[in-house]
């Protein structure tokens, strides 16, 4: 008796370890249903998605848009993402500031966690990425296995970076006192918000179907 | 005897036959590991359950204050949409939207595109564009950012603290269930399954449409 949540993982589920590219089939990408490559129009007969075997010009994308990211990245850290100003003085911080000055006040699980979000996060995805990418182009032997868990590490974090920018929302909205304290945004978020979709779309637009094509070819 | 492999993983191509699954199992890519799908009793109406639910959370949720701040006799309240409003004002219309998008609009949409398949497939009643709706709140699934929102309340409400008094408004508890909802709702949507209910539904509505 197989206990609850456990996961079905057995050799008699594969009915011959080839892949649908090898078999002539493609699967779609919105729906998973698999139909013949020499169907004619290539779409999908139970969505009407348009059919490709792998994402259509999957590297190109990838790199156009992590170098794009990895561009705005400077911008998002050196510019301030908000502005505090009490009584007058006028405080700008950017992801960084906002960070240390939460280690100052002795609030180290947020500031680890902003830390995580806003810096760790972008950095580990760009860079992972990369890795992904190289290994692609230049078919380094890799673990295929941990480079897919890798990529769905990537696709699943991405948007947690998010919570900077929601965070400058929230106290631009709450902390508007007039001429006694306000907080302002500022450029550096515009830059940031961009960094973050620019990687969402990024990891998006990534096939890692492409990680097991090397290896498929050469068996 | 069919032979013919019924599905490939997303994630590495490979073929693999479609098992029938017990509640709560779920069945995972033997060469990569990525999760190919799970089995979900009542899924249908479940989905369609919940999101109704949600769409009537919308309310509550938009209307009430999430945080409130009272200091130096003053008193600001914010609800969900005054972020964007306030950035808007400032002139980060870039931001405005993207935030606007990811905590609102775009939960809205899932919400109500989830209704509207579920509802079809639960009446059985062929509707125009069903895949493409169901297509539609795949794609938004990774948009909705409804979690990440929550968390950026709690890390405002710690950094205020100091600075003022923050009182928890009715908004927040409301949004904290609308939270729940969206991830019950990506939980218990067995893909697979409507994926098949829709292409019979879709059948249903060819032959009917060839009688004369």
């Amino acid at each position: 008796m197989p206990t609850k949540k456990n996961a079905l993982q057995s050799s008699t589920m594969i009915s011959s370890p080839i892949t649908a590219q090898q078999a002539g089939l493609i699967r779609c990408h919105d729906c998973g249903a698999l139909t013949p490559v020499a169907q004619i129009p290539p779409s999908c007969p139970r969505c009407q998605s348009s059919l490709h075997q792998r994402k259509p010009d999957s590297i190109n994308r990838t790199w156009a848009l992590v170098l794009t990211s990895l561009i705005i990245f400077i911008p998002a850290n050196m510019l301030p993402v908000m502005t505090v100003t009490r009584f007058g003085n006028s405080d700008p911080s950017t992801i960084m500031g906002g960070i240390i000055l939460l280690l100052q006040h002795n609030m180290y699980p947020i500031a680890l966690l902003v830390f995580v979000a806003s810096i760790l996060v972008p950095l580990f995805k760009l860079i992972g990425l990369i890795i992904l990418l190289l290994s692609i182009q230049f078919q380094w032997l890799v673990n295929q296995r941990k480079h897919t868990l890798i990529f769905r590490l990537i696709a699943f974090i991405g948007r947690w970076s998010m919570l900077d920018i929601f965070m400058v929302s929230i106290l631009v909205a709450l902390v508007n006192f007039g001429g006694f304290s306000r907080i302002e945004a500022g450029a550096g978020a515009s830059a940031f918000a961009c960094v973050v979709i620019t990687t969402m779309l990024a990891a998006i637009s990534f096939d890692s179907r492409l990680l097991w094509d090397s290896n498929d070819h050469t068996t | 005897m069919d032979t013919q492999p019924d599905l490939a993983c997303p994630a590495c191509d490979i073929l693999v036959h479609y098992t029938p699954l017990e509640s709560h199992q779920k069945a995972v890519c033997p060469r990569c590991g990525t999760h190919l799908y799970s089995h979900i009793s009542h899924s249908i109406e479940k989905t369609f359950a919940i999101s109704c639910t949600g769409l009537i959370l919308l309310i509550p949720t938009n209307i009430y204050p999430v945080l409130s701040l009272s200091a130096l006799g003053q008193k600001q309240s914010s609800t969900l949409l005054s972020g964007s409003i306030s950035l808007y004002q400032e002139g980060f219309y870039w931001i405005a939207l993207l935030v606007l998008l990811f905590s609102i609009i775009i939960p809205t949409i899932k919400l109500l595109l989830m209704c509207i398949v579920s509802g079809s497939l639960y009446f059985n009643t062929p509707i125009r564009y069903q895949a493409n709706y169901f297509k539609w709140y795949l794609h938004l699934d990774e948009w909705g950012m409804l979690e990440v929102y929550l968390l950026s309340i709690i890390v405002a409400f710690v950094k205020l603290q100091d600075m003022a008094d923050v009182i928890i408004g009715t908004g927040l508890y409301c949004f904290i269930a609308l939270l729940l909802i969206s991830s019950l709702l990506s939980s218990l949507s067995d893909k697979y399954q409507f994926w098949e209910t829709i292409a019979q539904c879709q059948q249903k509505k060819m032959l009917s449409n060839h009688q004369p």
